[in-house]
């Protein structure tokens, strides 16, 4: 091999690495995206919000001296908790009013948060405190931060405890009941609008941990923060097949690796509209998504 | 103490302007198979989910052991003891048949949930050689098996059945309408609705027939099994 070469391929491998970093961000954003959507067939455009508010809980926290792991945990239930009273204050009211309200319901929603969140927190960005010292491991030529392992590791274990609350646990399964028929649901005995408060909850935590884990990888935050990560979040739930979990994980690293390759190896001022493109095409050929299939349901 | 289960009174149900239900009246006795005949659109199914509590009624009221429950919510309804078969069966589909019981048992915390389990794949022999399999991979026939073992695993007093013989084979109709026939035996009331009146006739102590959202006929399930009408307007003779 030429040297050429193999730098070529350190290249790639970088690119790897930062897609998979930025890609699990999305992925965990996704995740409520494609949850709520699962459920009540809502696409939350609010949901990059709690993102934002998560990485607010996180960046007060860890600068009145709180440790990472625990202003991680409370800026999850913070920003589940968030969710929870949107979904019970604004969403409950009109869900038998139709999809395009909803909708345009959502889109106000994350208006009132980022225009809020511009006059109580400040508009300017805020340096998220280094609650972790950064450490750069190399491995021949390609560098890794110990905050893109943090990264990494917190995503598996999250995928991982979700994985488990949904297949195993009373309470997931009875979302995956209201998800496939609300009547039936309830009909089982399942207190549907528990396990609507419960799902917004779940998915917002997920939100919260990525704005805070953000937080820790680009040292800023600010209130307008949720509103590009949150359209690529839902890009890469549609991209997996939205109400799918694990389409939201799939969707959200080939977006972010997507993403990270065209930047490295072709024009950086892409970076954004990849995603876009990334919306037309799956629209264009594959609508249900990756993982989408026709449901198999005998009739 | 009166033997009456379930008792609707002077019951309406409107979905927006269309008036469905107008006024219907019947009572169930404890142990009976009650069954309720009509035609399409008579509103068999607008009945069962008004008394699930899945759609609110407009005037009267439902009456489950003494107790008021007219506006109680559907979760709460299989508390009190009244668990449902929908028509369409709608099992969990990307679930699989265990899971889909234990769904039927969501509310319970007793310890005979285990004897229960044994008892329905006593009934259906063919769910239990299923048990892990997605619910969506079963044969309608096996998929209504499913959806009748469901709602018995709530452990209900009152167990409400919509169409369980609709688009299944004959054979299968047959194991399904002895299987409703032993859980009666077992203690279980049965409120069944049918378009395969006789069928429905041949298990019931007790029929209404239901028409564009009145009761026309009632009476022993014998006698309908006679009555000309019926013969000639569900029964196929002329
Ligand atoms: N969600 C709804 N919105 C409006 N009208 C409805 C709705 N559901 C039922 N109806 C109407 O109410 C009437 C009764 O319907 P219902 O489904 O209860 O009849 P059914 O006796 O169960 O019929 P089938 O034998 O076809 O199942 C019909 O005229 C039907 O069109
Ligand atoms: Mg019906």
């Amino acid at each position: 091999m030429s040297e050429e070469f193999v730098f070529f391929l350190y290249d790639i491998a970088t690119y790897l690495l930062n897609g998979i970093t930025q890609g699990s961000i999305y992925a965990l954003i996704a995740l409520g995206y494609t949850m709520v959507y699962g459920i009540i067939k809502l696409i939350n455009f609010a949901h990059g919000e709690f993102y934002m508010i998560g990485a607010f809980i996180g960046f007060y926290l860890i600068t009145s001296g709180m440790p990472f792991v625990p202003a991680l945990l409370i800026a999850m239930i913070g920003s589940g908790l968030v969710a929870v009273l949107i979904e019970w204050i604004v969403y409950r009211p009109i869900r038998s009013a139709g999809r395009i309200s909803a909708l345009i319901t959502a889109l106000g929603t994350s208006l009132f948060f980022q225009y809020a969140g511009q006059r109580v927190l400040g508009a300017d960005p805020k340096a998220f405190p280094q609650a972790i010292k950064v450490k750069t491991y190399q491995i021949g030529e390609i560098y890794i931060t110990n905050t893109q392992i943090i990264i990494f590791v917190s995503t598996i274990l999250l995928m991982i405890f979700l994985w488990w609350l949904v297949n195993k646990t009373k309470i997931g399964k009875a979302m995956r009941a209201t998800s496939f028929d609300m009547k039936a649901a309830q009909l089982m005995g399942i207190n549907t609008n528990q396990i609507i408060s419960f799902t917004f909850f779940v998915g917002a935590a997920f939100a919260g941990a990525a704005g805070v884990l953000v937080g820790l990888y680009y040292n800023t935050v600010e209130p307008m923060m949720g509103m590009i990560p949150g359209l690529k979040a839902f890009v890469a739930a549609v991209l997996g097949g939205i109400g799918i979990i694990p389409g939201a994980v799939i969707g959200g690293l080939v977006l972010g690796i997507a993403e990270n390759l065209v930047v490295g190896l072709w024009v950086s001022t892409y970076r954004d509209a990849i995603a876009f493109a990334i919306l037309i095409l799956i629209l264009l050929f594959k609508p249900a998504g990756i993982l989408g299939e026709n449901k198999k349901e005998k009739v | 103490m009166s033997d009456t289960l379930l008792e609707l009174k002077d019951m309406h149900v409107h979905y927006g302007a269309i008036h469905a239900i107008h006024g219907i009246s019947l009572k169930i006795k404890k142990g009976e198979i009650v069954t309720i005949l009509g035609p399409n659109g008579a509103g068999k199914t607008t009945c069962l989910h008004a008394i699930s509590g899945l759609i609110p009624i407009s005037n009267g009221s439902i009456n489950f052991k003494g107790e008021d429950i007219t506006s109680t919510p559907a979760h709460t309804i299989v508390s009190k003891g009244i668990a449902q078969s929908p028509e369409g069966r709608m099992v969990f589909a990307d679930m699989t048949i265990k899971e889909n019981l234990e769904m039927g048992a969501y509310l319970r915390k007793d310890d005979k949930i285990n004897d229960d389990y044994d008892y329905v794949f006593s009934l259906f022999p063919r769910l239990k050689e299923r048990i892990n399999q997605p619910a969506g991979t079963l044969s309608g026939g096996e998929q209504q098996m499913l959806a009748i073992s469901r709602a018995y695993m709530a452990n209900p007093e009152l167990l409400l059945l919509d169409e369980p013989s609709l688009g299944i084979a004959p054979i299968l109709v047959q194991d399904i309408f002895k299987a409703i026939v032993e859980i009666n035996q077992k203690g279980t009331t049965v409120l069944l609705v049918e378009q395969n009146a006789f069928a429905a006739l041949k298990i019931a102590h007790t029929g209404f027939v239901l028409t564009t959202g009145e009761i026309t006929m009632q009476g022993p399930a014998k006698e309908l099994l006679n009555n000309d009408e019926i013969r000639k307007a569900y029964l196929g003779e002329h």
